[in-house]
């Protein structure tokens, strides 16, 4: 079965490359001009030099280019076969659900890393110097949070993107509303939803050589992997056809 | 007539065999607690070395009960099975050749590619995997389209491509839900002559169907499905050339439908 599934990874590879790697490099590109262009940088910060500044760039790059490469690695994962019926003829082979969409996950968060480091290359040559495997720290952080929750969304529902979007929100905006010392409505707000809090200024630290907290760190890692399980449940126990 | 018999009763069954529906009801329910009895009751074996048919008016079940035996809805009650096991254990471990009346293949892929990709998946040895491709496109005359996109193919040519897809892993269990659907005259003929290829002792072929015509030459046996119950099921040698006649008794309405 892995063998099989091993041989097709590379067709899987293919398929990112076409339907997501491209898109990701374009959006990935904009950023860059953008960036490049002063509309996403270090406004209103007070930075005594250009390399600190380069560095707040790309922070804030960062935290724009994470969710979309994640939004765009794992929309319609598992919903787009659904959708389209493509699980028909694929699932009547020797194969199992869980195992080929467990590897088009893999799959995805290599491709993504690695659109990444083509992204940081550009960068590097048009912004100046960052520190590369703290920028790539932070995009696995975001992909295995944010696209293990985004896997679950996807063996859910077809609307995937939409409620990826909507817990995205729903994270920052309850968080702000009920903070979690507050009261026991904020602390169980703050133990189910995401802790995307916990990555906000996560690439500043990581960028200007800091370590994200060991606690930090196991909850990010921890929900994004349990969401991931749980998305591995959804598809070994829902039927396909509805 | 004693070989037209109505419903199917596995006390006569002396094979196990190899599909196995056995009092499959499949139910809907809306959100708004309206349900719909897609299939009742159903019962059927297919043994190996059979053909078997299964035919019916739209909304009759049939494709709730494909789905339920690939595993891919599951059954209110009942149970399906194939070579004795749970559809999915069964098609996770040899797989199924099926080609389903909706050939939804990624409009992007060129078909020999597509040929490629569904070979791998069904575990098509690497140093086996060119000739077993060419060997299905020459079959289902696709040599000309090979290098086309799944998007440029016309209905029939998709559906040669479904069906190339389901021969390619060499099952011992093939499902064709409406397999000669869209393909011009002489390609329905060819597909007659591949079924009468496709034969073989340890082969179960479930055929699903609306052309009674295609059914009557090509299947052993037709269970006639009305209303989400196997209304008839007709051995065709003995029933040849009246299928029509059985179909028409078998769903003309629900007081004369026959019922398990």
């Amino acid at each position: 079965m892995s063998g099989r599934l091993g041989r097709y990874a590379a067709y899987q590879c293919r398929d990112y490359v076409r339907e997501r790697g491209i898109p990701l490099l374009l959006v990935g590109a904009l950023l860059l001009l953008m960036a490049e262009r002063g509309a996403i940088g270090a406004g209103g910060v007070d930075l005594s030099g250009s390399g600190l500044r380069t560095l707040a760039t790309a922070a804030i790059f960062l935290e724009l280019f994470a969710p979309t490469a994640v939004l765009i690695g794992v929309n319609g994962i598992v919903s787009g076969d659904r959708k389209h019926s493509y699980y028909r003829l694929l699932f009547a082979k020797p194969v199992s659900p869980v195992r080929y969409y467990a590897h088009a996950w893999l799959v995805s968060l290599a491709g993504t890393l690695l659109a990444t480091l083509l992204v940081l290359a550009g960068f590097i040559a048009f912004l100046g110097s960052i520190p590369v495997a703290a920028s790539l720290q932070f995009v696995l952080l975001y992909f295995v949070l944010f696209g293990g929750v985004g896997f679950l969304l996807s063996a859910i529902t077809e609307y995937d993107w939409v409620a990826l979007g909507v817990v995205w929100s729903l994270a920052w905006l309850l968080r702000s509303w009920l903070p979690a010392g507050e009261s026991w409505l904020g602390r169980m707000v703050d133990a189910i939803l995401p802790p995307l809090h916990l990555l906000a200024g996560a690439s500043a630290t990581l960028l200007s050589g800091g370590r994200i907290d060991t606690h930090a760190w196991l909850w990010i890692v921890g929900y994004g992997i349990a969401a991931f399980l749980a998305g591995i449940l959804v598809i070994r126990n829902r039927p396909m056809a509805s | 007539m004693d070989r037209v018999r109505v419903g199917f009763d596995f006390r006569f069954c002396r094979t196990r065999g190899v599909i196995e529906f056995r009092e499959v009801t499949r139910i809907y329910r809306s959100p708004l607690g309206r349900t719909v009895r897609a299939v009742e009751g159903f019962s059927l074996a297919v043994n190996r070395g059979d053909v078997v048919g299964l035919a019916g008016p739209n909304g009759a079940g049939k494709s709730t009960l494909i789905n339920i035996l690939l595993g891919y809805l599951k059954p209110t009650s009942g149970s399906a099975t194939i070579g004795g096991l749970q559809p999915r254990e069964y098609i996770e471990r040899d797989g199924v050749g099926y080609l389903s009346e909706l050939v939804a293949i990624n409009p992007a892929w060129r078909v020999r590619d597509a040929l490629r990709r569904f070979a791998i998946l069904a575990g098509v040895a690497e140093s086996d995997l060119s000739a077993r491709v060419s060997d299905v496109v020459a079959r289902l005359g696709l040599a000309e389209h090979e290098r086309k996109s799944v998007r440029q193919l016309s209905k029939g040519t998709l559906q040669r491509l479904g069906l190339a897809q389901a021969l390619l892993g060499d099952s011992d269990v093939l499902v064709l839900d409406e397999p000669a659907h869209g393909l011009d005259p002489s390609w329905t003929l060819r597909f007659r002559d591949l079924v009468g290829e496709l034969r073989r002792p340890g082969r179960a072929i479930l055929l699903v169907s609306h052309d009674l015509h295609e059914l009557e030459r090509t299947v052993d046996r037709v269970a006639i499905m009305h209303r989400g119950r196997l209304a008839r099921l007709v051995e065709m040698d003995a029933a040849r050339p009246s299928l029509e006649r059985h179909y028409r008794e078998a769903t003309a309405g629900p007081e004369e439908s026959g019922t398990p």
